[in-house]
């Protein structure tokens, strides 16, 4: 006879697959993240990191929270001016952060610990940032105007620092390029999204499990002497590669990588108490949910999948704290339900939120690293 | 020279001082179609003219013409387009430096999409190529007690850079604010809102001075240099010369 005091007779529900999940609608799968440290409405949230990390900002600011913007936009730039200068994307104007070694790059900047290079693409008359390739559509005017212009979204970067309570960092990629003379990276290949490759000088890494700790231990370190009372929450991407150098088959490249850095999030996260992880990555990627938050593509995550990662977000914060409750994003019901759902629920799910639908929000990413896309065969 | 003057609260001025001009100019005839703030934005094409799309801003546009519910060009040689929110700016607002020059070109761009008189003039250009004078809303007051006159080639500066930004390509011309009324570095003389008045739009606020702390809103004074500049400006178009009296 089974002993019915071992140490599973306390555990909770959510322990357990069966009652937790599999006997569970996915859209009801409830407790995911138990959050360290309360995140209320006042709290001055820095959100940066890749392409996903653009959603977390908006959710914030659409729910009331306080997303800082340290780098305002020019007065009249319209919404989607906004988005192709690279205004709002995150708390300034980094463009996508893919990689922890890039956090780290552009920290030790703000810190004074490193010098930015001074390394710029021309193209025509027109000059490229290497570190934000994207962020003028058109480049800058001038040397001077594209340095004049990375100085102060770095000093932005590390004002949000200084004045942020939660810092938000989306990990994305492992794979990243060097400049294999001076070390420093870039957030793109060169000659990809601007510049000209040179096999003698641009140098592919893919970072590993330690490379990743490393770097996200020492940037945390940096950014704690410039704000002791900053906590962490780190997200994994769950968008898949576009494309890899790694030489394995892009689906197992992309498991790797993932699986790297989640590894490395939910390291960090049981060692260090000012450090959280929140599951975005499996909410989106676990086969519990069937793929059914990704775009026909399987690689974008839909307006469904990202309001039910953010709903999931807000909702675990209320569960754990008792904060208001939040105002759910519908878009992240409907189309996500499957056609196989039984006993009606879809249809009585859909008439109730249909009622008070507002529909999906319409604001895409904007992701340099979908570029490499266009490399592929057609 | 039949003219149709369309705006906002800053209109006041313009119709304060035509009611003393008037005699001097027999020849001329301005009709105003006025709301204000924002309640022109309620104006809508149909057929060959712009009318109301609520009975607030039919009702202004009936009250400041004198009857009339509807705008119809043809009825007109020129129309004014004034105030709504065209401002007269530098072509570099002082940013600090934090901007490059695409955003801040993008800015401006997007500043003048969205900006009511443009806004109003696609209106008009979409069922009518009648010439068009915009009258930018007049610049704030100076606090500057001993500010120096603005030069003529200062303004004409400011008034090209703005025209070939905002106007270019849209059958449009600007006349700026008048010289006479201008100090450095782009605002208007104090002494200009003086006894300066509410558009009349038929409520309980007609006739009533603006609020102190107005620094925009102009008086008669002003609205008689803004409105000669203009005629003189008018002489100066071979398509209205004849007419410009």
């Amino acid at each position: 006879m089974a002993d019915t005091t071992n140490p599973y007779t306390a555990l909770p529900e959510a322990a357990f697959w069966r009652p937790a999940v599999a006997e569970r609608h996915f859209l009801d799968i409830a407790g995911l993240w138990t959050p360290k440290a309360n995140l209320r409405p006042r709290d001055a949230v820095a959100t940066y990191g890749s392409c996903f990390a653009q959603h977390i900002g908006r959710s914030l600011r659409d729910r009331g929270y306080r997303w800082l913007r340290t780098e305002k936009p020019p007065r009249d730039l319209s919404e989607s001016n906004r988005a192709r200068f690279g205004y709002e994307l995150f708390s300034a104007r980094t463009a996508n952060i893919y990689t922890a070694t890039l956090l780290r790059q552009w920290t030790a900047w703000a810190t004074g610990e490193a010098v930015p290079p001074t390394e710029m693409w021309q193209e025509g008359d027109r000059w490229i940032d290497p570190f934000r390739p994207k962020i003028e559509p058109t480049g800058f005017d001038s040397p001077d105007e594209l340095l004049r212009m990375r100085a102060h979204t770095i000093d932005c970067f590390r004002a949000s620092i200084a004045e942020c309570r939660f810092f938000v960092f989306t990990l994305g990629l492992t794979e990243s390029w060097v400049n294999a003379q001076d070390g420093y990276e870039y957030p793109m290949c060169p000659g990809t999204a601007g510049g000209t490759f040179d096999p003698a000088l641009h140098r592919f890494v893919n970072l590993d499990y330690d490379a990743i700790r490393t770097a996200l231990v020492q940037s945390f370190k940096m950014m704690r002497a410039i704000n002791p009372r900053i906590r962490f929450i780190l997200t994994v991407s769950p968008v898949p590669l576009t494309a890899t150098m790694s030489g394995q088959h892009v689906l197992a490249a992309t498991m790797l990588s993932k699986y790297i850095l989640r590894a490395v999030a939910g390291s960090l996260a049981a060692t260090q108490d000012t450090v959280d992880y929140f599951p975005s990555y499996e909410i989106i990627n676990s086969p519990v949910f069937r793929g059914g938050f990704f775009e026909p593509n399987l690689r974008s995550v839909s307006h469904h999948g990202v309001a039910h990662v953010m709903n999931t977000f807000f909702t675990c914060l209320h569960a754990t704290f008792g904060t208001e409750e939040p105002e759910p994003d519908e878009a992240a019901t409907d189309a996500a339900e499957p056609a196989t759902d039984a006993g009606g629920r879809k249809a009585e799910r859909s008439a109730r939120r249909k009622a008070r639908r507002a529909g999906p929000k319409g604001e895409d990413e904007v992701c340099e690293e979908a570029l490499l896309g266009a490399f592929g065969a057609q | 020279m039949q003219i149709a003057v369309v705006g906002d609260s800053h209109v006041a001025a313009l119709k304060s001082a035509w009611e003393a001009m008037a005699a001097v100019r027999p020849g001329t005839s301005l009709t105003f179609f006025a709301s204000r703030s924002d309640g022109l934005a309620g104006l809508r094409p149909e057929g060959d003219a712009l009318v109301a799309d609520n009975d607030t801003l039919r009702g202004h546009l009936q009250f400041t013409s004198g009857g009339l519910d509807r705008i119809v060009p043809a009825a007109y040689d020129m129309v004014v387009i004034y105030g709504l929110r065209f401002l007269l700016s530098a072509e570099d607002d002082d940013d600090g430096g934090v901007y490059s020059t695409a955003a801040r070109a993008a800015a401006r761009r997007d500043g003048f999409a969205q900006c009511l008189a443009l806004v109003t003039l696609g209106k008009l250009r979409s069922i009518s190529d009648i010439p068009c004078i915009i009258g930018p809303t007049p610049p704030g007051v100076s606090h500057d007690a001993g500010a120096l006159p603005l030069s003529a080639d200062e303004l004409s500066a400011v008034e090209d850079a703005l025209q070939a930004a905002a106007l270019e390509g849209r059958g449009a011309i600007l006349v700026g604010p008048p010289l006479a009324a201008m100090v450095r570095p782009l605002n208007a003389d104090r002494r200009f809102v003086d006894h300066a008045l509410k558009l009349a739009v038929g409520d309980e606020r007609d006739g009533k001075g603006v609020r102190a702390r107005n620094q925009r809103h102009m008086n008669a004074e002003y609205g008689a240099l803004w409105l000669t500049r203009m005629f003189d400006r008018l002489r100066t178009l071979p398509s209205l010369a004849d007419r410009a009296t």
